[in-house]
């Protein structure tokens, strides 16, 4: 069972004893399943207690870290997420252009730190600002040991930390009495090669934090101890494992959670708790008084996805979900994604139409299987994370709510999910800005949410496109049981993709895929085909035919330095109509026919290259109809009638 | 009743002076038929994408439209600026007619560019210290909707708790613009009939006017409101029910829409009509009243000289002509004087030369020599038709204050008690 810290609250209260066997059930099912789904090499077990008044943390730590190289290590990174928020220079802030005042400033400080032999080490803490030589920014810090650790085998640190939490404006911190708890707790970095090809020098990822940047952590077993006054109600990731009240009116909440990369946790007394069950996965959502309307609508959306990925991806490997809507007042920690736990956001009165509480739902429980378990360097490689995760995101809600309405249908206007994503892309000013493989921090301005969320998608969108569904579903479930609970790399899943596709079209799409990703991943290339011209010619009796008759030509320019493989729809005027292929790759490309009449042309008649930045020079007919135009004028007239109405003396 | 009656008769202004309605649609229809038509013939695509959106929306084809259409989009938002300014200002200009087809009941083309050209500089005067005015409200609300929203961060905990300001800031918003729309057009009522320049004084004395009559006018808005607002329900009602899937539809669709905007356009004229003929109802009746009161001495100088002096002459001759013969023979001089006097007033064609006649005779009836007369008539006991002089005289005399009286009628020059209702 899970984050039911306080059981006497109105939702529950004639459910006491059945959330007691649930727990005590849950409990059984937890511990049968504790073989380890991952290496564990980072493990922690924090005592910590929260000060509602001063809005600050105390928290003793007791890190139990595996050094799997095979170097002697005498130097370790930790990050110390919280001082992100303590001033104005700190990388995160000036990346945000974000100023802090001295009440909204958050930190988190090392008081102690020693190792289990008892080496103390407090006073090695230096900062290090790697990415960017930021010295005021404090979120990494190294420390040295005289002691060390030896390859293959295990170390403890113990470490004592204070924190004061900012006032909440970026995914952690307080408002008033709702408390979002994440990044808050001093976390080593991981220890891995230094670079995909050579596996022999070994090195720190430990990253500042920076504005666009969450997670790259080694999975680990998270025993945290929360205490805090016993009117709050709290919810983390993980499983409630116990809870003791204590004689201050405080309480008590043991959280476990094995085999995840982080723990997050978040309290008020505000909240309610609605349970429900998806197979054996418990589902808690904690959510504000004025949103019970909404419940269904989360709800149904998040088992919605649970459908969707164990059918397409792979299972959920976890006991439970916690989903949290955040009061109006904190949606700064809306939509945003730990272990276990995700962070949603609405509002009342918001119409069934505008369908974000659904997609903030789905797509936050995607990153369970994209971060969570294939847990990629969001850092380095954010596209494995939030863009293949935005890939599904509109995978599922255009199936469930509809292609062209999926996200909005309201009052006569219609979006689709996957659409916006498309758009958002070719609406860049400078569509070749960046290439969506870059670091968090390099993107150009503002560039990074368009080019790793909706490019990459849109990318993904094409690939589907070109070798279908059913191959990308076997592309999808491959990469995630070969990397599930390990730390999967771009070079990782393009190997896998090339594999798929290969075996199931041979040399269709080449030796590899390497040329799509290039283009598309590495590249900054750009996709656009035109239909340039459709000439019927009245031809007599030659060399080329052999009656009087006709030839019709059809020209197609690509005018992007990108070539994908290509379909074009003829239709002639007597009503038949052929697909032609081609490679895409020359500028220019004439088709010809003979005997018959063109009447119109479509390149990639099913828009399955969603990367193409330009859909209406797909397409040309000798018979343009104008009645979409006369449509739009009547609206246009009509509505600019109005306007001008309203201002009327 | 009042506003009863108001909506009645501002109804039936509306209706009898229709072509203001006509004249603001036309304007409003042509120029946006001029963005409608530029829109549609500067589109030359031979694309199937944009043929799908005719059947349905699709946000995609919207989207590469207005892409692949940027300069196109750009020159029609312009156009859309422009045209919606130059309609304001048309409706400014137009105000002074509207406003005095109201007064004279009728519309009459001259009169009203007459009177749209004379006013037009107080209207826009008026036009642009209420956008001021609203300006200033709209960055109040602004304000003070983000200081409650920061404060309520800081304290409230349930978001009820945010609605209930909010709504009540944007509800005291609307009321307080409600109150300038109202106070807006009464100004203009004023400015027309007192011709002031100071259109800030006249806005002033409106506000003061709508306050203190503030229940029967805000009434008056509130039932007038519910035109509209029964209008853009309907017009939603059949557009989210009605497709536009062939030109057939396509034809019926735009029908429909410009009939509502026709509507629209009629009841802002009813609106303004019917809240004129509240202002208007207690100073209507008090020209009423001095219509029958002059109505009244119309036909008692009528009565005067036509039978009872008649009656009185013939009376004299017959009767008492020798016992009063010296009297009769001065009084009968002066008759005759008076008489060829009047004749020459009679004959006179030129105004001013009769104005100074008749201003001649009513001094010369308050010489001495009539004083003398009254005595030797008192003498001779030939008061009696010293009377029937006299009477003659005030006849005179009172159709001069009649003819003076009537001249104000035209158009009443109002002062300080316009603004004045009587409850």
């Amino acid at each position: 069972m899970i984050v039911i810290a306080k059981y006497s609250f109105k939702p529950m209260k004639a459910n006491i004893f059945l959330l007691i066997i649930l727990l005590f059930t849950t409990k059984i099912a937890f511990s049968q399943a504790t073989q380890a789904l991952s290496n564990r090499i980072a493990n922690y077990d924090i005592d910590v207690s929260l000060n509602t008044e001063n809005k600050t943390l105390r928290g003793k730590e007791i890190l139990t870290w595996k050094n799997t190289s095979r170097d002697t290590l005498n130097e370790f990174h930790f990050h110390l997420y919280l001082n992100a928020f303590k001033s104005k220079h700190s990388t995160f802030m000036k990346e945000f252009e974000n100023e802090v005042t001295k009440e909204e400033a958050g930190y988190i400080k090392i008081t102690g730190i020693q190792l289990g032999n008892g080496e103390n080490l407090t006073k090695n803490i230096e900062f290090i600002a790697l990415d960017d030589n930021n010295k005021y920014d404090e979120t990494v810090v190294r420390i040295k040991s005289k002691t060390g650790i030896l390859p293959d085998s295990t170390i403890q640190f113990e470490i004592d930390f204070t924190a004061k939490l900012p006032k909440l404006s970026f995914r952690t911190g307080y408002v008033q009495d709702y408390f979002f708890v994440a990044q808050w707790f001093p976390k080593i970095g991981v220890y891995e090669p230094q670079n995909y090809q050579d596996s022999s020098k070994w090195t720190w990822n430990c990253h500042q934090f920076h504005a666009h940047s969450e997670f790259y952590a080694d999975f680990g077993v998270y025993n945290v101890k929360i205490t805090l006054p016993d009117n709050y109600i709290v919810g983390a990731s993980g499983l409630l494992w116990d809870e003791k009240q204590n004689a201050n009116q405080t309480k008590t909440l043991h959280f476990k959670a094995n085999d995840v990369i982080d723990f997050a946790w978040t309290a008020s007394p505000n909240y309610l708790v609605y349970t429900e069950k998806w197979k054996d996965t418990n589902i808690s959502f904690l959510y504000q008084k004025e949103h019970k309307q909404q419940i269904n609508r989360h709800i149904d959306a998040l088992k919605s996805a649970f459908e969707y990925f164990e059918t397409n991806v792979g299972e959920y490997p976890y006991p439970s979900i916690t989903v949290i809507d955040p009061p109006i007042y904190g949606l700064g920690a809306g939509g945003m994604e730990y272990p276990m736990l995700i962070t949603v956001g609405t509002v009342k009165f918001l119409p069934t139409g505008i369908k974000m509480p659904e997609l903030t739902t789905i797509h936050e429980f995607g990153h369970q299987y994209f971060m969570g378990i294939l847990a990629t360097n969001e850092f380095e490689e954010a596209w494995l994370d939030e863009g293949i995760n935005s890939y599904y995101e509109t995978r599922i809600m255009d199936e469930i709510y509809g292609y062209s309405n999926s996200l909005i249908d309201f009052a006569g206007l219609t979006i689709g999910d996957g659409e916006t994503q498309r758009i958002d892309y070719i609406n860049l000013a400078n569509l070749r800005i960046s290439p969506i493989n870059n670091y968090a921090w390099n993107f150009p301005s503002y560039s990074y949410g368009t080019l790793v969320y909706s490019k990459a998608a849109t990318m993904l969108q094409t690939l589907e496109g070109l070798v279908g569904k059913e191959v990308m579903d076997r592309v999808m479930q491959t990469y995630f049981e070969e990397w599930k609970f390990k730390h999967p790399k771009t070079e990782d899943f393009i190997k896998i993709t090339s594999q798929i596709i290969k075996k199931k079209y041979g040399n269709d799409f080449g030796e590899n895929m390497d040329w799509f990703f290039e283009q598309t991943l590495y590249g900054t290339a750009v996709c656009d085909y035109s239909v340039e011209s459709i000439l019927n010619s009245e031809v007599e009796k030659g060399e080329d035919i052999e009656s009087d008759g006709v030839i019709s030509k059809v020209r197609i320019h690509r005018l992007g330095d990108m070539y994908l493989p290509n379909e074009l729809l003829i239709e002639f005027t007597d009503g038949s109509k052929i697909i032609e292929k081609w490679d895409g790759k020359a500028a220019t490309t004439v088709f010809t026919f003979k005997g018959k009449k063109i009447k119109s042309v479509q390149i990639d008649p099913e828009n399955k290259i969603k990367l193409n930045i330009n859909f209406s020079n797909n397409s040309k007919t000798l018979k343009p109809k104008t009645s979409s135009f006369w449509k739009y004028a009547e609206k246009i007239m009509y509505w600019l009638q109005n306007i001008m109405q309203l201002f009327v003396f | 009743m009042k506003i009863k009656e108001s909506y009645i008769r501002g109804w039936k202004l509306a209706i009898r002076t229709i072509p203001n309605t006509y004249l603001l649609y036309l304007a409003n229809f042509l120029l946006a038929l001029i963005i409608g038509i530029t829109f549609a013939t500067s589109i030359s695509s031979n694309s199937l994408l944009y043929s799908k959106l005719f059947n349905k929306f699709s946000y995609t084809a919207i989207f590469e439209f207005l892409r692949n259409y940027e300069t196109l989009i750009d020159v029609l938002k312009s156009q859309f600026i422009l045209f919606t300014g130059l309609y304001l200002l048309l409706s400014i200009f137009f105000t002074g007619g509207i406003v005095d087809s109201f007064f004279k009941e009728k519309f009459n083309q001259s009169e009203f560019w007459i009177n749209s050209r004379k006013f037009f500089l107080r209207y826009f005067k008026q036009a642009l210290y209420i956008l001021i005015i609203k300006a200033l409200l709209l960055i109040l609300l602004i304000f003070a909707l983000s200081m409650v929203v920061s404060d309520l961060v800081e304290k409230e905990s349930i978001e009820n708790a945010y609605i209930f300001p909010i709504i009540s800031l944007v509800f005291l918003y609307l009321i307080l613009s409600s109150f300038i729309y109202v106070i807006s057009d009464y100004a203009k009522f004023g400015i027309y009939f007192t011709e002031t320049d100071k259109v800030l004084s006249a806005i002033w004395r409106s506000t003061k006017y709508v306050f203190k009559n503030f229940g029967k006018i805000y009434l008056l808005f509130l039932s007038l409101m519910v035109i509209p607002i029964v209008l853009i329900i309907s017009n939603l009602v059949i557009s989210i029910k009605l497709e536009a899937i062939n030109y057939f539809t396509l034809l019926l669709i735009f029908l429909l829409g410009q009939l509502f905007i026709f509507a629209r356009i009629f009841a802002r004229i009813w609106f303004l009509s019917a809240q004129y003929s509240l202002f208007t109802y207690d100073f209507n009746k008090k020209i009423e009243n001095k219509r029958a009161e002059f109505q009244a001495l119309d036909e008692k100088a009528e009565q005067l000289s036509k039978s009872q002096f008649e009656q009185e002459k013939s009376e004299i001759r017959q009767n008492k002509e020798e016992k009063a013969q010296t009297v009769i023979q001065g009084v009968n001089e002066m008759l005759k004087n008076i008489q060829y006097q009047l004749e020459e007033i009679e004959k006179e064609a030129r105004p001013e030369i009769k104005e100074q006649l008749i201003e001649k005779l009513i001094q010369s009836s308050e010489s001495e020599e009539w004083e003398i007369l009254e005595e030797k008539a008192e003498e001779s006991n030939k008061q009696r038709e010293l009377s029937k002089v006299m009477s003659l005289i005030d006849e005179i005399k009172l159709e001069k204050a009649t003819k003076n009286e009537k001249k104000t009628l035209q158009k009443p020059k109002i002062t300080d008690d316009l603004w004045e209702f009587d409850d």
